[in-house]
């Protein structure tokens, strides 16, 4: 009898307690919304702004400027054919990989799965220098690809073969075998069953990723500033060299404008796509799904998709950290060493070294930043399973997601333009960093934390208090064990983001307090191999905290929901 | 005994890292027209042998041969011979019509020949009017029976069924084993017929082959395999005590 009295609720209390609850979720989602409000929107806002009032009046004549000069046309086709031949490229090089690690069962798969976050992660500056190391001048085989258009492409699907192999592997995994099996028996020969099964069955997570892949090429900034060369431009780099170089502010904003809607336009598309995947896999454990290898070209199969890995990220970095030790006296620390002076070839203002330091730094206040409004915001959007809070936190999870896609390079411009007057003159802030840097990793946290706070089972909830558990008791011995593993993943995501972003902070960074990834731009803008030795040595050093935190995520991530 | 249409000739199955679902030196025979039940509790090799008649699983040793021609190489698209899962494998983004319209297709049957089929099937399943539904929103019983009307619809020469009794509850089972039993025998066919239900095998079958660890212990027509089973194991699979 005791034991029924707590379920023994008027409805009059419960209804207040709906309401209570309600108006929580409305108050947990303030801090991020707000937040994004502050340093989000107005600075974007901002920018629009002075695209289209560039002298207190409405002006769409910049527009006509830009649209009909031919150079700016230019940038505007090749960013776009540039990040959908990207796109294209990635999807075809990978989906064989997603079906290795859907289909089949071999010696390494965990680890092989974990190890493709690092190139995902890996700082663009790092990446870019790597390639450098294989296709620039003097690389491997003698091929310069330098300044080409191949030399980013291939560095973006270095960087994003993750997203498509893990996003497409994950969903594939779900689809039973026994459907392509039954096609066979059913007279369909291999091609087939793929065009009239599988394809159908993965295609939304393939456009799912093909978005993000596109989003991510279309916005990428280090990879093409440091590639590209003279010739080839994106947006991004474009919006970065007419205001940081020119300062045609009101060019910048105008190409800024029309980089938000193609990526609105494409988040919108991505959305639907979500949408309308899962609604027809049932969900089953992946080790049912899995097949051992027989035959030989199954044997096959999977040893050069990891031979193509191996090349494709081994390579690369193999070869950046071999070019760290060789200095022109031999093997050894020099390069390294090198970072601690500020005499020698280097003419900055302080030792590089001094980057390692404000990169943690900044990391770790902006990891905090992301952890608290991420968990804020999920808390919001996860909502009870009512109507008015699913809109609710469609909404907020939409909001939240649109820095995802929005350039960095923007984030630090309309930085530039709104905190350096009053009311908030942050202009020589320290904060402004990490705050940028919280900005771009809020999505991942955010995408990290919902699955982990609904993979909940609320019977656990139920089950706990009718063993006697308090609210506040079931708090601590349910939820937050479970989240916390979420959390975890989360933190070091964000973490990392910090550690390699480079577009923002490439605006915001003071002469005397670069991150580790501009004073690697710095040393690359400088001659001699002495200055490109320093680069390799601290992309090296980079390279591997992101790897060891990197290595830490996939320890705490919750089983089932990983895909980022 | 009729000549033997199917002949399983000394075939094994190794896997690398478990004996479950493993074969040892299995043969048998199978005459045209015949239903046989392979008998045996889960892990063995059941399932293992379904697969390597319909060319999903590669044998390690051994022959298949199928009305007198060696098959044992043959990739499972082109041998005509009809699987029909467990779970029924039903093409999730097809509707009921497309999936049984899929083997159809795949054998280029011409357009009103194939609509005349398709309708035919779903008829003779007892399922007409189901063509445009969504195959989510079936039962398991109707899932069972678009199933089996995918896998007769391209009049395969040899029907096999992997414990097509599995996900039903005991009433739906008992009146679609009668119903199965039916069309089997309205359209001659040759089947083989895995499952661990001693019942559904007496009903259906003509002889019952009993699996065990892989290996084919006693294959015998049903009152046979009764009064005289091989050993303790095929007694206990029996029910007896």
């Amino acid at each position: 009898m005791v034991g029924a009295l707590p379920l023994m609720v008027s409805a009059s209390e419960s209804r207040g307690n709906n309401l209570r609850r309600k108006l929580w979720r409305l108050l947990a989602a303030t801090p991020p919304l707000l937040f994004l409000g502050v340093f989000f929107v107005w600075p974007v806002f901002a920018i629009l702004l002075r695209g289209l009032r560039p002298h207190g009046s409405w002006n769409f004549a910049v527009f006509g400027e830009v649209f009909s000069d031919p150079s700016m046309r230019r940038v505007l086709w090749f960013t776009l054919w540039e990040s959908l031949a990207s796109t294209v490229l990635c999807v075809v090089v990978a989906l064989p990989a997603a079906a290795m690690f859907a289909r089949y069962r071999f010696k390494g798969k965990r680890v092989l799965w974990s190890a493709l976050l690092v190139p995902f992660v890996l700082p663009t500056v790092v990446v870019a220098v790597s390639m450098l190391g294989v296709i620039g001048g003097g690389g491997l085989a003698g091929i310069n690809l330098n300044g080409t258009v191949w030399a980013i492409l291939i560095a973006h699907v270095f960087f994003n073969y993750a997203v498509v192999v893990r996003t497409v592997g994950a969903t594939w995994s779900t689809i039973d075998p026994r459907l392509e099996e039954s096609a066979r028996t059913l007279g369909a020969p291999l091609w087939r069953v793929f065009r009239e099964i599988t394809w159908p069955l993965i295609r939304s997570s393939v456009a799912a990723a093909a978005s993000i892949v596109f989003l991510f090429s279309f916005t990428s900034f280090g990879i093409v500033l440091i590639l590209g060369g003279i010739s080839h431009r994106t947006l991004e780099v474009e919006i970065y060299d007419q205001t940081a170089k020119f300062l045609h502010l009101d060019i910048a904003a105008v190409l800024a404008i029309v980089q938000l809607v193609v990526v609105v336009v494409i988040l919108m598309w991505f959305g639907r796509s979500q949408r309308r995947r899962s609604v027809l896999l049932d969900q089953r454990s992946a080790s049912e799904m899995e097949r051992t290898m027989e035959t030989s070209p199954q044997r096959w199969f999977i040893r050069s998709n990891i031979l193509f890995m191996a090349v494709l990220f081994g390579v690369p970095l193999g070869l950046l950290v071999a070019r760290s030790f060789s200095t022109p006296n031999g093997w050894g620390f020099g390069f390294y060493q090198a970072l601690t002076d500020t005499r020698g070839g280097s003419t900055s203002f302080v030792p590089p070294i001094d980057a390692v330091g404000n990169s943690l730094l900044f990391a770790f206040i902006a990891t905090a930043i992301a952890l608290v409004l991420g968990l804020c915001a999920a808390w919001a959007i996860v909502g009870d399973g009512s109507k008015s809070s699913s809109i609710f936190s469609r909404w907020t999870d939409t909001a939240l997601m649109i820095p995802l896609g929005t350039s960095a390079v923007t984030v630090g411009f309309g930085f530039l333009i709104v905190f350096d007057e009053p009311p908030l003159n942050l202009r020589s802030s320290l904060w402004l960093i990490p705050i940028a840097h919280a900005i771009v990793a809020l999505p991942f946290v955010v995408r990290l934390l919902v699955p982990g706070l609904r993979s909940i089972d609320p019977r656990l909830r139920e089950a706990a208090s009718t063993l006697g558990a308090s609210p506040r008791q079931v708090w601590w011995t349910i939820d937050v064990p479970i989240v916390s593993r979420s959390l975890a993943a989360a933190a070091g995501f964000a973490f990392a983001i910090s550690l390699g972003e480079f577009g923002a902070t490439a605006f915001l960074a003071r002469p005397d307090r670069p991150t580790m990834p501009i004073a690697i731009y710095r040393a690359l803008g400088r001659p001699g191999d002495y200055n490109f030795g320093q680069a390799m040595a601290m992309s090296t050093i980079l390279m591997l905290l992101t790897v060891v935190v990197v290595t830490a995520i996939d320890r705490f991530r919750p089983a089932g929901v990983s895909e980022f | 005994m009729k000549s033997a249409f199917l002949s399983i000739d000394h075939v094994s199955v190794r896997h690398s890292n478990s004996s479950a679902g493993a074969l040892c030196d299995i043969s048998f025979d199978v005459g045209a027209g015949d239903v046989i039940a392979v008998l045996g509790s889960s892990g063995s090799g059941k399932t293992t042998l379904l697969r390597v008649i319909s060319g999903l699983q590669t044998v390690s040793v051994g022959n298949v041969v199928l009305g007198g021609v060696d098959i044992t190489e043959t990739p499972p698209h082109l041998r005509g011979i009809g699987l029909m899962f467990q779970e029924h494998a039903l093409f999730p983004h097809l509707n009921v019509a497309d999936n049984v319209r899929f083997g159809l297709r795949m054998a280029k049957m011409p357009k009103s020949d194939r609509e005349e089929r398709v309708a035919e099937m779903l008829e003779i399943v007892g399922l007409a009017e189901f063509g445009s539904r969504d195959v989510a929103s079936l039962s398991g019983g109707e899932r069972q029976r678009v199933a089996l009307a995918r896998t007769i619809a391209p009049a395969p020469q040899l029907l096999l069924l992997d414990e097509p009794m599995g996900s039903l509850d005991r009433v739906s089972r008992d009146r679609l084993v009668s119903q199965l039993a039916e069309i089997i025998d309205r359209l001659g066919l040759t089947v083989v017929y895995v499952t661990h239900d001693r019942s559904e095998a007496f009903e259906l079958a003509d002889r019952i082959a009993v699996l065990d660890q892989g290996r084919l212990v006693q294959l015998a027509a049903p009152e046979i395999l009764d009064a005289r089973p091989a050993n303790a194991h095929v007694a206990q699979l029996l029910g007896h005590r």
